[in-house]
């Protein structure tokens, strides 16, 4: 959770952009929401509950190839089995909770955060598990979609960091290959993990929960 | 973790103030905290450990050790800051920009000190001490219920606001689950390598997601035998009172920083 942006950190003209910018997907994302609970009320609880789930997967550590700790996105997860405008408004609760419970990130940059991890990584997700799927290789495009979230979250991550503090030689370009360099050593390989504990958990779903998929699936066909 | 600061906000003796002026005060910190010139940011983080410890009775330790968490991570990131690297023959701005001239060739670079990275950084430490002070305030001082009594009279979306609410309340019995399958899979050697762990933590997340569908039916079987119509009201008999010395001293404080970062701008 390294990559979430602390409170305080972006000067206020940035952290007001990057509110600006996420305003838009988030607002999309609720309407959608509330046309598929004003035709299913009952939904409503599913929908918490995969925030909730998502809050606690994020919480959860998990072992990097490196040997040090950290934690999952679940963005991939989430974006691969609820879709990515759902993920948008559900993504930016989880942030706030995560600003609020455990004090990760916090409320001037949550704009900032909500753009890399609720924005970009769930849409990333999205376009190449659709893109993978019709190989027939479906723990590809899983892994791929996965893993391929958590590096486009931190590419923008970085490339946030970069425009707030430019270097004084070489401005946004040096400064965005520094923050790039040092997230290259220490999320690559975390978002290989991601992308193979997500396999793991499609493998169990489709072995195990061929029932819940389906319940999922409702929320997909209603966005 | 979570239950933590939930129970210190619970149990604070700031909790009978409204919580909407407690929400007024911190997010005025939070804007001066991030305009502010660093002494004033720097005196910001000074009085509000002040409002935390001394007037809400949170225990210094706990907020230091609270404070320290972003702390170190904004510390972590500051290399990237402060470290500068330029081609070996060197642009001509490094040797203005290089802290006391230092600098260090290594593998056809120059690693430099920058005097540039370094303003930045410190800028950086005084406004994110400034800032997690005011969101800390609000935190340990107003519990999650009032939030949303406070974003309700905000106007912010119902569904958004009702989504919380269930997320919040899901949260918990999820965590539960999580405790749960964790020791089982400890008690069975289920972390002894790392192939091991990463299939635990795929069993785990499987399990988890199974589990919390069953608990979802089951709630919302319960829900629909009640009626439920897509709203779930809560009654809200908290009483707050107003404090004039509290108000005072908030609203001289913030005139006084106010005033302050307007001088030594």
């Amino acid at each position: 959770m390294a990559m979430h942006i602390a409170e305080g950190f972006l000067p206020f003209p940035w952290a007001a952009f990057w509110w600006l910018v996420s305003l838009p997907f988030l607002l999309v994302g609720l309407r959608s929401l509330a046309r598929i609970t004003r035709e299913h009320p009952e939904l409503k609880l599913l929908l918490a509950l995969a925030g909730a789930f998502t809050f606690v997967l994020s919480a959860l550590k998990i072992p990097s190839v490196t040997g040090s700790c950290s934690h999952p996105t679940g963005t991939g997860l989430g974006a691969i089995l609820f879709g990515p405008s759902v993920m948008t408004v559900l993504g930016g609760i989880v942030l706030l909770f995560q600003a609020l419970l455990l004090a990760h990130g916090g409320l001037t940059t949550l704009g900032a955060n909500m753009v890399s991890m609720a924005v970009v990584g769930p849409l990333v997700a999205w376009w190449i598990f659709g893109a993978l799927l019709p190989t027939g290789r479906t723990r590809l495009a899983v892994f791929a979609a996965a893993a391929l979230a958590d590096l486009a979250t931190y590419v923008v991550t970085a490339a946030q960091l970069a425009l707030a503090f430019p270097a004084a030689n070489g401005g946004f370009g040096a400064s965005l290959a520094k923050f790039g360099a040092i997230y290259a050593v220490t999320q690559v390989p975390l978002a290989i993990t991601e992308g193979l504990l997500t396999v793991l958990v499609w493998n169990w779903l489709q072995a195990y929960g061929k029932p819940e998929l389906k319940t999922l699936q409702l929320i997909q066909q209603e966005s | 973790m979570s239950h933590r600061i939930d129970a210190l906000a619970h149990g604070n003796r700031l909790r009978l103030l409204p919580p909407l002026h407690k929400a007024c005060f911190a997010a005025t910190m939070l804007v001066l905290a991030l305009v502010a010139p660093v002494p004033v940011q720097v005196l910001i983080g000074l009085w509000l450990a002040l409002w935390v410890v001394g007037y809400a009775g949170i225990p210094a330790g706990t907020y230091l050790a609270m404070l320290l968490l972003p702390l170190g991570f904004a510390v972590s990131s500051l290399p990237a800051i402060v470290i500068s690297a330029a081609g070996q023959d060197g642009p001509a701005g490094m040797q203005a920009d290089a802290w006391r001239g230092l600098s260090l060739p290594a593998a056809g670079w120059t690693l430099y000190i920058s005097n540039h990275g370094l303003s930045q950084a410190s800028a950086l430490l005084a406004r994110s001490l400034a800032a997690t002070s005011a969101l800390f305030f609000l935190l340990l001082t107003t519990p999650f219920s009032e939030w949303i009594q406070v974003l309700r009279r905000l106007r912010v979306p119902p569904l958004l606001l009702e989504l919380m609410v269930h997320i919040y309340s899901f949260i918990f019995i999820l965590w539960a689950i999580v405790d749960e399958i964790a020791v089982a899979q400890r008690a069975r050697s289920g972390h002894s390598s790392w192939r091991r762990t990463l299939r635990s933590l795929g069993l785990l997340i499987g399990q988890l997601l199974e589990r919390s569908l069953a608990s979802y039916r089951g709630r919302a079987l319960a829900l629909e035998a009640r009626g439920f119509q897509g709203d779930l009201r809560v009654v809200s008999c908290a009483s707050h009172r107003v404090s004039r010395r509290y108000l005072a001293e908030a609203i001289g404080g913030c005139a006084v920083l106010g005033a302050l970062s307007i001088a030594w701008q």
